[in-house]
Parts: structure tokens; C-alpha cells; sequence
């Protein structure tokens, strides 16, 4: 019986349906109101709630049972609907939509604070109308003959650099990681067996140092929303999730979890500072949109190319002049100028090689006879360990090899690249071939290999490729990467990810690569030397411009660790 | 922009006449024991120095169309949009240089903004968040030339040196 439920296509492979503003309202209209595996809360049941908000609207509420309240919005008619809440300790969490639109609102209420944030949340608001869009309003619940209070949840940086895994009461499992201020990267364990983590834009609502409300829609993928209130120091969320599944059923309910903290990684903002990053207002004065946020959408730049474009692709830029991303790479090496060798790989590759200077060599496979001349580059990462790449003409899929190889263990290993996946013509694809070298003055071993590892797993490293230009890797699961964009206050802004792999080469000394699917489609390797915190590396890439091979190099700074590793290993 | 670092033109316009300028000095210098013209000189020293604080605070704010009304020949106006901060760190050097022409420099401190090359998807996230930008904050001097017209001073020339 197969423990792990792995999906035919991970999210970032599923075309999801373009649903209709029609078929959106046909689902909500039969909606009954947010399921919950957990008993609903009946601590509304019977009240009534003014919720006043800043710039936003005014909610009167009268709970009439523990799912059904009636709702004026602007001293409007009032309206009957389904919701559901749940409590932790002192804070409220309501759900419901409003019948007859696509709208609804999630509101929480510190009942000791009487301060409330509202989501208000709808469909239908984007080109893609499954994507639930929501506005954040803060303000607080009214009083008869209380003052209003002065105080006001917001926007906040604290809850960044955290992680959680989680477990909620129906079952579904989760890792999230919260290293940005307007963006999150989850795992779903259960949903999609945990293999890759994926990026959402999200809301960090800071209710007090223990709790605060996190909120993410996964743009680019289904649409759906996540949002929860969560207590930091016990680990305990509640939690309400809206959107269309990838069968395009209404996902609406309403969930109690509890996890484990999984540690809190650096955060690069100046001392003192806790703000939140707030959307930057429009240049031409204009006041912000609705709904407006930050989101990255990849797959709408069209950078995509059919498989009659790659092939009458003529252009190639192999090493040529430096970009922004190789500002900080280190000197190219001569080691190998003059070696002859031949790299045999496990799987029956064996390539022969003649260094016949610094950025030129020839290569034949094993048993033919003519040599094919490439240009390339090689860095010396740590003594006698040695990363270098080229193309290989002639080969059918644009192919490019990267190498690593040791010369004082005789180890080597290759990310063999190639364009074209069997959903986008100009992405890049990958596998990791392990071998040995052979060469004059080295017995390499008969059953040693480099070989993946999990040591990376968690980390998070800072990567400054030139001045302006710096990322933090999340290495978030074994077989995916996380890449975060700081902000210029340093907060950790845009993010996103793709599939990843990672290989041992030596203490502190590992290869990793990760491939852009459904971003840009380039596969980026790099050796990461943990002593000289740099890295040397190569990008590989297919675009109108042609293909490209070009140079990477950035230095680095550890900005922490989650502690993940034991949620991938397979258990019996 | 000129593409030398530290010799930032931002404002390429009416340029005067060197030899007219220096022409011109000496008979405004004469003109200077008069006490209604040392007056006007002060008048003109301190209209000055507001057109320079003035050209730097629209600067800072992008305002171009507002920096193009202080300008002697608006139309041949170019504008370093690098530029995201320029203040004045002292009171500006006026030398009055006839009747209707100046110059004026001040120490000031201009930060700039140059956008990153495209080299992938880190710039165009960097982008798609309002940045990829090397930022640079430079002590610099502002250094103009001025003209009076209609009795109004407009600048003539205007740019940032090392």
C-alpha cells in the first residue's frame, strides 16, 4: 500500500481550468458555508458585533446560531449567510461569504483588545478569476459608551524568518517558511508528498508578539487561500481555506492545526526596524487598487518558445561577457590547462578530454574518433576540486555538461543539461551523472562516489551576486530550491522556486542545481563552498536570444537553518 | 548623460559665452561701489542660491516638467533620471559675472539609482517589486551657470562634478 500520495502533477504543472465568472458563482451559490472537521465555535452565537475598520467597510453582525449571523455592510440591508469561527484562547476567527456575489470576508477579533482585522476576499477580481483576490482592513469592534481604541493590528516584519510544520484537525500536513515579508513558501507533505515547496504572495498581521494572521493565495496555481491565526511560542493555528481545487471543487472550510516550530532564520533589516514592506503607491499618484499586491507570474511573460523556435535557434553565447549575476565569481582557474583525461560515469558515459588552454578544449566520447572543440570556464572552489562546463555540439537537445571533479579523491560528477520538457519547449531539464576520473597519476576508486545529500536542507544562505543584485536560498525540501529577493530595507520581498537537487562533493563543499520550471526555464549550478562562503557556477539557458552558458559567482553569508530534515525521510 | 561618473551634466542648455562672460565682468564689477547696484547684487545673489536649493528639491522629486520652467532653454533640456536624491550640503558660491549672468557652486550629496542589466530571473523579480537598482549616495558639487531674463534668473547650464 503506497504511504505517500504523490500527484500525477505537481501544482506547477497542473493546468488549472480557466473558471468562469459564471461557474464561480454557480459553485459559491451552492455553497453551504465553511465545513470544519473540528466542532465550529459557538462563541458568537447569540451576540451582536459592530466591526468598525479604517478606510474600509463597517460590518454589523448579529449572530443568530453558531453558522448563521445576518450582515449589514455600510448601515446597508442586512443579510442572512452560513459561517463558521473557531477561538483561539482569546481571538475569534470568522468566515463567511456574502450570498449572492463572490465576495466574503474572514475577520479576526482579539476579544480582549477589541481590535479586529477584516480580509475582505472575492473572485472573479483578476484574469484569472478562480484567483481569490482579498484587501486587509484594521480596526476594532464598537462598544456602546466605549471609546474606540487607538491601537490597531498591521502589518508586520515579525512574523518573517520563521517556519512551522503543521498539522491540521482534517489531516493535511504542511511545512511553511515565512522568509519574506510579503511572500511564504509552503510544502504540502500530504496534499503532493512534500517533494517540492512552492511560493504564494502573503499577508503577515501582527495581533501580538505571540500571535499573528498569515494569509496566502497561491498565484499561478490554483488561486486558493490560506489563512490563519497562529500562536508562536505553542505552535497552534486556526485557520480558514477558500478557493478551487485542481478538480475545481469549492474548497471551503474552516480547520484547527498544530505543529512544530522549525526555527527562526536571519532577518536583514536594520536594528529597530519592524515595519512591514508596504506595496509601494502608484507613480502617477494614483491611490492603490484594491486588492493590489506584489505577485511574481512568471508563466505571463512569455518568454516560452515552440519546439520550431528552439529548433531554428543559430545563436549561442558561452561565456561571453560577465553579467550582473558573475559579478562577484571568482578567477577563472588554468588546473586544467594541458590535462588530458577522461571522466567515466556510472551509467556507461565516458568522456575524454584535452584542456588545450584556458577556455578551450576538446572532447570525444568514448571510442569515436573526432574531437569537438568547446569554449569554457573553470574555477578551482577548494584545492584540486575543480567545477567547469561547455556545450556539447552536436548532441540533440542543445545539451551542455557541468562538472565538478575532484582530483585529489578522483571523483567526479556531471549535471548533464538539455532544453525542451514535455511541456515547454526552452526549459531546461536535468540529471546528475556520478563517476570517476581516470587519468595519468590517479587511481580513482572502484565504489566511492559523490552522492546526494540532505546537509543542505533547511539552510538558508545569502548570495550577493554584484552590487544591488542579492537572493537568499531557502533549500526547502531534497529536491527543491526557494530563491528570495531582498527588499532595499533588506526585508526579504518577491520569492519563488523550482526543482532542485544536491550533491555531496566534500565537507562544507556541495553541488547543488535548481531548474526555473514554468519561470524561465534555466537551469542554474553551482558549487557552494561553505568555508570560503562563495560559490562559482553556471547558468544554462534557452531564449530567443539563443543558448546560453554563462558564468555565475556571488559571496555568501549563512542567514540560519530550519530543522526539516526528518519530515522527508521515508518512515516505515 | 555624459559618461563620465564624476561629471554628471544634467541640464544641457543656452550655455554662455565664455568670452562674453568674461567681458561682461568687469564692467558689473565697476558697477558694485554703487550702493543701489550692491543691493541688487545681494537681490540677485540670494535669487540665485533659491534657484539652486528650488532645482535640487525638484530634482530629488522628479519633477521635470516644474525643472524645465527654471531653465534658460527648456527645450534643450536633458535630465540624468538616475538621480533619486540631490541635496545641497552648504550655502552655494554665487560670483555675479555682469548684469544678467552667474555662476553659483555648492557642495551637495546626490544619490542615484542605475537600473541592473536584465541578466535573468532575480532582475526581473527584483523589478517586479519596484527595484533592480544599484543605489550610490556621492559627495558631489553643483555647478551652474544663470541667466537674468525679463529680470528673472533662469539657469543656463547646471551639472554635478566630482
Amino acid at each position: 500500500m503506497q504511504k505517500i500520495a504523490y500527484p500525477k502533477e505537481q501544482l506547477h504543472r497542473i493546468a488549472f481550468t480557466k473558471l468562469t465568472e459564471r461557474q464561480i458563482a454557480d459553485k459559491l451559490a451552492a455553497a453551504r458555508g465553511p465545513t470544519s472537521a473540528s466542532p465550529l465555535s459557538d462563541a458568537l452565537a447569540g451576540r451582536q458585533a459592530r466591526i468598525v475598520t479604517d478606510n474600509g467597510p463597517e460590518l454589523d453582525y448579529r449572530f443568530t446560531s453558531k453558522d448563521r449571523l445576518t450582515l449589514a455592510e455600510n448601515g446597508g440591508r442586512a443579510v442572512d449567510a452560513a459561517y463558521g469561527a473557531l477561538t483561539l484562547d482569546n481571538v475569534v476567527l470568522l468566515t463567511h461569504l456574502v450570498p449572492g456575489t463572490q465576495r466574503g470576508y474572514h475577520v479576526v477579533v482579539d476579544r480582549d483588545s477589541r481590535l479586529a482585522t477584516v480580509f475582505e476576499v472575492w473572485f472573479s477580481g483578476f484574469t484569472d478569476n478562480r484567483e481569490v483576490q482579498r484587501e486587509v482592513y484594521f480596526g476594532y469592534v464598537a462598544e456602546p459608551g466605549k471609546a474606540a481604541p487607538e491601537a490597531r493590528h498591521a502589518l508586520t516584519n515579525r512574523a518573517e524568518g520563521k517556519g512551522f510544520y503543521w498539522k491540521q484537525d482534517n489531516g493535511v500536513e504542511t511545512l511553511e517558511f515565512y522568509p519574506s515579508t510579503f511572500y511564504s513558501n509552503f510544502v504540502e507533505l500530504s496534499r503532493l508528498g512534500g517533494e517540492l515547496g512552492f511560493c504564494a504572495p502573503s499577508d503577515y498581521v501582527k495581533i501580538d508578539d505571540e500571535r499573528y494572521v498569515y494569509s496566502r493565495v497561491e498565484c499561478e496555481f490554483s488561486g486558493v487561500q490560506t489563512l490563519y491565526v497562529f500562536d508562536v511560542n505553542r505552535a497552534e493555528q486556526i485557520g480558514v481555506r477558500l478557493g478551487f481545487d485542481a478538480g475545481d471543487a469549492l474548497e471551503y472550510y474552516v480547520f484547527k492545526g498544530s505543529g512544530e516550530w522549525l526555527g527562526q532564520i536571519a532577518q536583514f533589516e536594520r536594528f529597530g526596524d519592524t515595519a512591514a514592506t508596504p506595496m509601494p503607491a502608484p507613480t502617477d499618484g494614483q491611490p492603490l487598487a484594491k486588492g493590489a499586491r506584489r505577485v511574481y507570474r512568471p508563466m505571463r511573460s512569455g518568454w516560452q518558445m515552440s519546439k520550431e523556435e528552439v529548433a531554428a535557434l543559430t545563436q549561442k553565447n558561452v561565456f561571453g561577457p560577465p553579467s550582473a549575476m558573475a559579478g562577484n565569481r571568482s578567477p577563472i582557474s588554468d588546473f586544467l590547462v594541458g590535462k588530458e583525461l577522461t571522466l567515466a560515469f556510472d551509467n556507461g558515459v565516458a568522456v575524454e578530454y584535452r584542456f588545450d588552454a584556458i577556455q578551450s578544449l576538446r572532447w570525444r566520447h568514448r571510442g569515436e574518433s573526432r574531437w569537438n572543440e568547446e569554449r569554457y570556464e573553470s574555477w578551482e572552489s577548494a584545492p584540486g576540486v575543480v567545477m567547469f562546463g561547455h556545450l556539447v555540439t552536436g548532441a540533440p537537445k542543445l545539451d551542455c555538461y557541468k562538472l565538478v571533479a575532484d582530483f585529489d579523491h578522483g571523483l567526479v560528477t556531471c549535471i548533464h543539461g538539455t532544453i525542451g520538457s514535455e511541456y515547454i519547449a526552452n526549459e531546461a531539464q536535468a540529471e546528475t551523472w556520478f563517476g570517476v576520473i581516470e587519468m595519468a597519476g590517479i587511481t580513482p576508486p572502484k565504489y566511492r562516489r559523490h552522492h546526494f545529500t540532505d546537509e543542505l536542507v533547511g539552510r538558508a544562505i545569502t548570495w550577493n551576486y554584484s552590487p544591488g543584485l542579492t537572493s537568499m536560498h531557502l533549500y526547502t525540501t531534497p529536491h527543491s530550491l526557494s530563491w528570495i529577493i531582498f527588499g532595499e530595507s533588506g526585508a526579504g520581498g518577491m520569492e519563488w522556486s523550482g526543482p532542485a537537487s544536491y550533491v555531496k562533493i566534500r565537507d562544507e563543499l556541495y553541488l547543488a542545481y535548481w531548474l526555473e520550471e514554468a519561470c524561465n526555464g534555466t537551469l542554474g549550478t553551482i558549487l557552494v563552498n561553505l568555508r570560503t562562503m562563495h560559490d562559482c557556477g553556471i547558468g544554462y539557458h534557452c531564449g530567443r536570444d539563443g543558448l546560453r552558458l554563462s558564468s555565475m559567482g556571488a559571496h555568501a553569508r549563512h542567514a540560519g537553518r530550519f530543522d526539516v530534515a526528518k519530515y522527508y525521510r521515508l518512515k516505515t | 548623460m555624459n559618461g563620465n561618473p564624476t561629471r554628471r551634466a544634467f541640464v544641457l542648455g543656452a550655455a554662455l559665452a565664455p568670452a562674453g562672460v568674461t567681458a561682461a565682468l568687469g564692467t558689473y564689477g565697476e558697477g558694485l561701489a554703487n550702493p543701489a547696484a550692491l543691493a541688487a547684487a545681494f537681490d540677485d545673489s540670494y535669487a540665485i542660491r533659491v534657484l539652486l536649493e528650488r532645482y535640487a528639491r525638484l530634482t530629488t522629486a522628479g519633477a521635470h516638467t516644474e525643472l524645465e520652467a527654471l531653465l534658460a532653454d527648456p527645450a534643450r533640456a536633458t535630465f540624468d533620471r538616475s538621480i533619486r536624491r540631490l541635496t545641497t550640503d552648504a550655502d552655494a558660491n554665487v560670483a555675479l559675472t555682469s548684469d544678467d549672468s552667474a555662476a553659483a557652486h555648492v557642495a551637495c550629496t546626490v544619490e542615484t539609482a542605475t537600473a541592473i542589466e536584465d541578466c535573468g530571473t532575480l532582475v526581473e523579480m527584483a523589478r517586479a517589486q519596484g527595484e533592480g537598482f544599484v543605489t550610490r549616495v556621492e559627495r558631489r558639487v553643483l555647478r551652474g551657470t544663470f541667466v537674468k531674463r525679463g529680470g528673472v534668473w533662469k539657469v543656463a547650464t547646471m551639472e554635478l562634478v566630482a
